[in-house]
C-alpha cells in the first residue's frame, strides 16, 4: 500500500500545482455573490433577516457540495490523460507498480483533495451557521455529507474508470451525462411506453442511482409568522405568504432508503474502479 | 548466450494506421541478446524502432509476437525493480524539487527513507545537481533535466540500465560525466543497454553495437573489431621512383595509394620504425607519417543504415 499512498500524495501536490486553489477562490465568490442578497438585503424584519442568512449558508452548502462533485470528475477525467501527455507516466511505468496501485492511488488523491475541500466548506458553514445561530440538523447534514462523500468516490471513480480507455474532455462528459441519468432513468421506468420503460429497466442496472441533496434542510430555518408584518403592516393575508412558505419544506427522509442507495452508489463505484483497473492493465501504453 | 540480461527473439510490433487501419511495422522479428555486465549501444534513425523496443522490453507496450524477456523471465511487474531507464527526454513533476523526484522514484522502486537519505545527496552530488537539490524540476534547463534523468535510473543501484540517448542536450562536460558513469556502472558488473545517435559516445563506450532500420538488425559487431583497425599508420612518401620501390620490396608493403612522385604506404605499429629507417636511406622524402583511419562506426552507419 506504500506505493499507493505514494501516488495518492503526487495526485494531491498536482492538484495543489495546477492552481485549482485559484478555482476554488473562483467558487467562494461564486457562493458569496450567491448570497450577498441574504447578507445586504433589508429584510425589514430582524428575525427574517436572520433566517435568510441561515438559509444562504445551507445553500451554499448544497452548492459547495456540488462544486466539489464536479471537481472529483473533472480531476477523475484527467487523471490518465493528463499523465500521458506529460509523459510522467513512462518513468512510473517503469517502476515496479502495478497499474491497479497507480488507479488506487489516483483515486484515493483525488477523493482526499476533494472530501477536504468539503470539509472546509463544512467548517465555514459552522462557523458562520453558528455566528448566526442556526439550528444545524445534525441527522440531515450527516445523511447529506455522507452522501456527498460517495457522490464524490462514485463520480470520480467512473470518470478515472473511462479516463482508461477516452481523452480527459471525453472522460468527464459522459461521468456527467451519467450523473444526470437517475432523472432520465426514472422518467423512462415509469413511461406508459412500453419501449421506454423497457430501456428504462435497461439503464437501471447500468446506471447508479447517483446524488441527492438534502444540504438545503441542514438548518432548520422556517420564516416566521409575523415576518411580513413590516412597519406594523398586517399581512392581508396574514401569516407567511405561500411562496415562501414553499422554499423550505420540511424534508421527509426514509433514511433506510438513504442508506440503501449509499450502499448502491459505493457498490457502482467499486464496480467501475474494477473495470478501469482490468482496461488499464490490458492496454499498451504508447507515447508520440 | 547463457544467462543473458536481454533476451529477445523474433519480436515483432506493429501499430494501425488510417483510417483503414492499416498495420505499420515498428519492429519486425527483431533478434538480440545482452550479455550481463556489457555495455551495448542500439544505434539507428528516428522511426527506426528503437523506442518501440525499449518500451517493449519495459513491459508498456505487448509484442505482435515474438518474446521478450529480462534476466531470463518474461518482463513483469517485480522485474523492474532491477531495471534503470531514462528516457530520451526526462518528464517529470515540475512541482517536485530535485530531491523530492529522487525520493518520490526511489519510493517506488521500494527503497526505504534511510537509503534514499544516503543515496540522494552522494547521487546528486555525482551529477553536478548537489546546489539544485532544493530546486523545482520545473525551472531545470535541459541538460540538468537530463542529468536528473540519469539520476533517477541509477537511484536504486539497477543491475540494467536501459538509457534512451542519455547524451542528447548536454554539454561536452555533461557528457563526459555521463560516458564516465556508464563505464563506471559496468565496472560495478551492471549491463548498460544504450540508445544513441552519437556514434563517437558509442565508439569510445560500448562493447558490442546493433544497428537497427526500419525494425530490422541490419549489423551487429563487437566494436573491439573497430578499435583494432586503428593500430595501423599511413606513410607518405614523395619523390617516390622505381628505385624506391625496388628498396622497399623486401618490407613487401601494402600501398594504399601509389602514383607518379608520390605513394602512400600501410603499415603496422610494429613495422613503421623500419619501414621510416628505410625510406631515410632512400633517395625520397616522407612527407608524413599518420595513424591510418580505418572503417570507422560511422562508415559502418552509413552502410548498413544511413540513406545512402
Amino acid at each position: 500500500m506504500g506505493r499507493v499512498f505514494l501516488i495518492a500524495r503526487n495526485v494531491f501536490r498536482g492538484i495543489l500545482h495546477r492552481r485549482i486553489l485559484y478555482l476554488w477562490i473562483a467558487a467562494i465568490g461564486l457562493l458569496i455573490l450567491r448570497s450577498l442578497p441574504a447578507i445586504f438585503f433589508n429584510f425589514g424584519s430582524e428575525a427574517l433577516q436572520t433566517v435568510m442568512r441561515q438559509r444562504a449558508v445551507s445553500g451554499a452548502l448544497d452548492t459547495w457540495s456540488t462544486l466539489c462533485i464536479a471537481l472529483a470528475i473533472f480531476m477523475g477525467a484527467s487523471a490518465i490523460g493528463s499523465e500521458l501527455s506529460a509523459k510522467t507516466i513512462v518513468t512510473v511505468f517503469a517502476r515496479p507498480i502495478r497499474r491497479w496501485e497507480f488507479l488506487l492511488g489516483k483515486w484515493l488523491g483525488i477523493q482526499a483533495f476533494a472530501v477536504l475541500s468539503l470539509g472546509l466548506g463544512l467548517l465555514v458553514a459552522f462557523t458562520v451557521g453558528s455566528l448566526l445561530d442556526a439550528d444545524f440538523q445534525y441527522n440531515i447534514l450527516g445523511i447529506s455529507l455522507a452522501q456527498s462523500a460517495i457522490a464524490i468516490s462514485l463520480y470520480s471513480g467512473i470518470a478515472i474508470a473511462l479516463s482508461t480507455v477516452t481523452g480527459s474532455g471525453l472522460a468527464g462528459a459522459l461521468a456527467v451525462i451519467l450523473a444526470f441519468m437517475p432523472g432520465l432513468v426514472t422518467y423512462l421506468v415509469d413511461s406508459s411506453n412500453s419501449t421506454a420503460h423497457a430501456s428504462g429497466l435497461v439503464l437501471d442496472y447500468v446506471v447508479p442511482p447517483g446524488y441527492t441533496s438534502h444540504y438545503s434542510a441542514t438548518i432548520h430555518a422556517p420564516i416566521p409568522p409575523d415576518a411580513f408584518n413590516i412597519r406594523g403592516r398586517e399581512n392581508r393575508r396574514g401569516g407567511v405568504p405561500p411562496f415562501m412558505a414553499q422554499q423550505a419544506p420540511e424534508p421527509d427522509i426514509d433514511y433506510n432508503d438513504e442508506s440503501w442507495t449509499l450502499l448502491k452508489n459505493a457498490g457502482y463505484a467499486a464496480i467501475f474502479f474494477v473495470l478501469g483497473c482490468i482496461i488499464l492493465t490490458r492496454r499498451e501504453l504508447r507515447l508520440a | 548466450m547463457a544467462d543473458a540480461v536481454i533476451e529477445i527473439n523474433e519480436l515483432t510490433k506493429s501499430y494501425r494506421r488510417g483510417l483503414r487501419r492499416r498495420p505499420v511495422f515498428a519492429v519486425q522479428k527483431l533478434n538480440m541478446q545482452v550479455a550481463p555486465a556489457s555495455i551495448v549501444a542500439f544505434v539507428g534513425p528516428n522511426g527506426a524502432g528503437k523506442t518501440t523496443t525499449i518500451q517493449t522490453l519495459l513491459g508498456l507496450l505487448k509484442p505482435d509476437s515474438g518474446s521478450v524477456r529480462l534476466f531470463g523471465e518474461n518482463t513483469h511487474t517485480a522485474l523492474l525493480s532491477r531495471v534503470g531507464y531514462q528516457p530520451e527526454v526526462f518528464h517529470t513533476y515540475p512541482f517536485y524539487t530535485a530531491n523530492e523526484v529522487l525520493r518520490y522514484y526511489g519510493k517506488l522502486s521500494g527503497m526505504s527513507s534511510t537509503q534514499l537519505d544516503q543515496a540522494i545527496p552522494a547521487l546528486l552530488d555525482r551529477m553536478g545537481l548537489i546546489d539544485a537539490a532544493d530546486r523545482k524540476a520545473g525551472t531545470f534547463s535541459k541538460g540538468m533535466n537530463q542529468r536528473l534523468g540519469l539520476a533517477q535510473a541509477l537511484l536504486h543501484d539497477p543491475e540494467l540500465l536501459i538509457l534512451d540517448e542519455p547524451t542528447s542536450g548536454l554539454d561536452p562536460e555533461g557528457r563526459r560525466l555521463v560516458l564516465e558513469i556508464i563505464r563506471e556502472e559496468k565496472a560495478k558488473g551492471r549491463t548498460v543497454f544504450l540508445s544513441s545517435h552519437i556514434l563517437s559516445d558509442v565508439e569510445r563506450t560500448c562493447d558490442e553495437v546493433f544497428m537497427i532500420r526500419k525494425g530490422e538488425v541490419v549489423y551487429n559487431e563487437q566494436l573491439s573489431a573497430f578499435a583494432g583497425q586503428n593500430q595501423q599508420w599511413e606513410v607518405e612518401v614523395l619523390g617516390w621512383n622505381a628505385a624506391a620501390r625496388e628498396g622497399l620490396l623486401q618490407m613487401n608493403p601494402t600501398f594504399l595509394m601509389e602514383a607518379e612522385e608520390r605513394a602512400v604506404l600501410l603499415c603496422s605499429g610494429e613495422s613503421k620504425r623500419a619501414l621510416v629507417r628505410l625510406l631515410t636511406d632512400l633517395p625520397v622524402e616522407i612527407g608524413s607519417v599518420q595513424r591510418h583511419r580505418g572503417a570507422t562506426l560511422e562508415d559502418v552507419y552509413m552502410k548498413f543504415v544511413g540513406r545512402g
